[in-house]
């Protein structure tokens, strides 16, 4: 392994998404976003709704991540999601939808708090995707 | 003697379909099995990391914070019985259904009983348990996804206080020849699971050791389940592979004895046949 380098994986419960080795990774953490490069000190971070964004050479790989766990140790990076997509490889016309239904529903009912709870989650997930896709957001 | 012939054709036709019948279960079965084992070792993987991480962070928190690694006093203990939906599978359903009544048993406070599977719920109606919560087994579609959704229901049981130990009975998926039925506490988290045999390094934790074990900690509890969920399906379909293809080799060896018995039959019935017309040609000579 190039000393220089970062170890890099991505782990979701239906495979390992990405393996490889990288030159940083930038992350969207609870506290906000954080980058990583090789030597960083061990550390777990929660991972919230957000863009991974993984360095190879001078290309960047993109990811939408709605929740997760970074675990950095020994130059390896792993992050485990339940729901990571590639840049390229999200629906763009479902994400749309799903940013209208959820809109909808916090139009029309405000009244039980963990629906709205749960739209606004849903919309900001719709949102994030179709921003990573690059696809713009119609309001 | 032309009954007897025709009875045998009606029985080796009946045979066949039967064959036919168990040969195409026995190949679908192969396919789904082959379809589940890639998403059984995916969840595993998943669930042997998101486990580790959990362990570290475990390490860095007082003992006993977390209600997860804490065992309260029992009042009610809750029990997920994981079968599969549908039959024909060998002995699969039998021998969980034992393993589920043999843990039941064993145990002295009222037990809550989570079905999972059409079996399991028809099993838990016949014996009269208290099942709060019923499913249908996660499908091969979309297996895990389905898995993490009753994986939370279950977890909500626990967090809710309506019980206070989960076991699981479900079916290992060691090989698809082997497939013993297993019985595993969920949660609490035993002492010894949550331990991690690296060093204590000193790890950044963001945000602090406390809040995030408090989320990672249900996202590993459910990944085992789901992973248990997983091998209990690739199971059921090894099993259902076993079972159709013994039936297969058995309408085999019915159709070959039939087959004998019915060219002995119609011999039987040309040499009768044949004495009769030479019987009667001497009768005729005779009496000429």
């Amino acid at each position: 392994m190039d000393a220089g380098k970062l170890q890099v994986e991505i782990v979701t419960p239906q495979g390992v998404v990405y393996r490889g080795e990288a030159d940083g990774v930038v992350a969207p953490g609870v506290e906000g976003y954080f980058g990583v490069l090789p030597r960083h000190a061990p550390t777990i971070a929660e991972l919230g709704v957000g863009e991974v964004r993984v360095r190879h050479d001078r290309n960047w790989e993109r990811y939408a991540i709605s929740s997760g766990v970074m675990h950095i140790r020994d130059r390896t990076a792993v992050i485990m999601a339940e729901a990571i997509e590639a840049a390229e490889s999200i629906d763009v016309e479902r994400a749309r939808r799903a940013a209208e239904r959820a809109r909808e529903r916090l139009r029309l009912r405000l009244g039980a708090d963990v629906d709205v709870q749960r739209a606004q989650f849903a919309l900001a997930r719709a949102l994030n995707r179709l921003k990573v896709a690059g696809a713009g957001i119609d309001s | 003697m032309g009954t007897n012939l025709r009875a045998i054709r009606r029985k080796i036709k009946t045979v066949r379909n039967i064959w036919q019948i168990t040969r195409a279960m026995q190949m679908v079965s192969a396919a789904k099995l082959k379809r589940v084992q890639p998403t059984v070792e995916a969840s595993r993987e998943y669930m042997r990391r998101l486990t580790d991480v959990a362990a570290s962070v475990a390490a860095n928190c007082p003992q006993g914070l977390h209600p997860y690694l804490q065992q309260r006093p029992v009042q009610a203990r809750g029990v997920v019985v994981v079968s599969g939906d549908k039959g024909l599978c060998g002995s699969h359903n039998v021998n969980l259904f034992r393993a589920a009544e043999g843990l039941l048993a064993s145990f002295d406070e009222p037990v809550r009983v989570f079905c999972i599977g059409a079996k399991a719920i028809d099993l838990g109606r016949r014996r009269r348990w208290d099942v709060v919560g019923k499913a249908a087994a996660p499908g091969l579609r979309d297996g895990s996804r389905e898995a993490l959704g009753l994986a939370r229901e279950v977890r909500e049981l626990y967090d809710r206080g309506l019980v206070d130990t989960v076991h699981v009975v479900y079916t290992e998926f060691r090989s698809p020849m082997h497939r013993p039925p297993a019985v595993a506490q969920l949660l609490p988290i035993a002492a010894g699971a949550a331990q991690t045999d690296e060093a204590v390094a000193d790890y950044l934790f963001e945000p602090e050791a406390e809040k995030l074990l408090a989320t990672l900690l249900p996202r590993a509890v459910e990944a085992r389940l789901v992973n248990m969920l997983l091998q209990s399906l690739a199971a059921e379909h090894a099993a259902r592979m076993t079972a159709m293809s013994a039936a297969t080799e058995n309408a085999e060896e019915l159709r070959a004895t039939l087959t004998r018995e019915l060219n002995r039959a119609r011999q039987q019935q040309i040499t009768s046949e044949i004495l009769e017309v030479v019987g009667g040609a001497d009768a005729l000579q005779q009496s000429g």
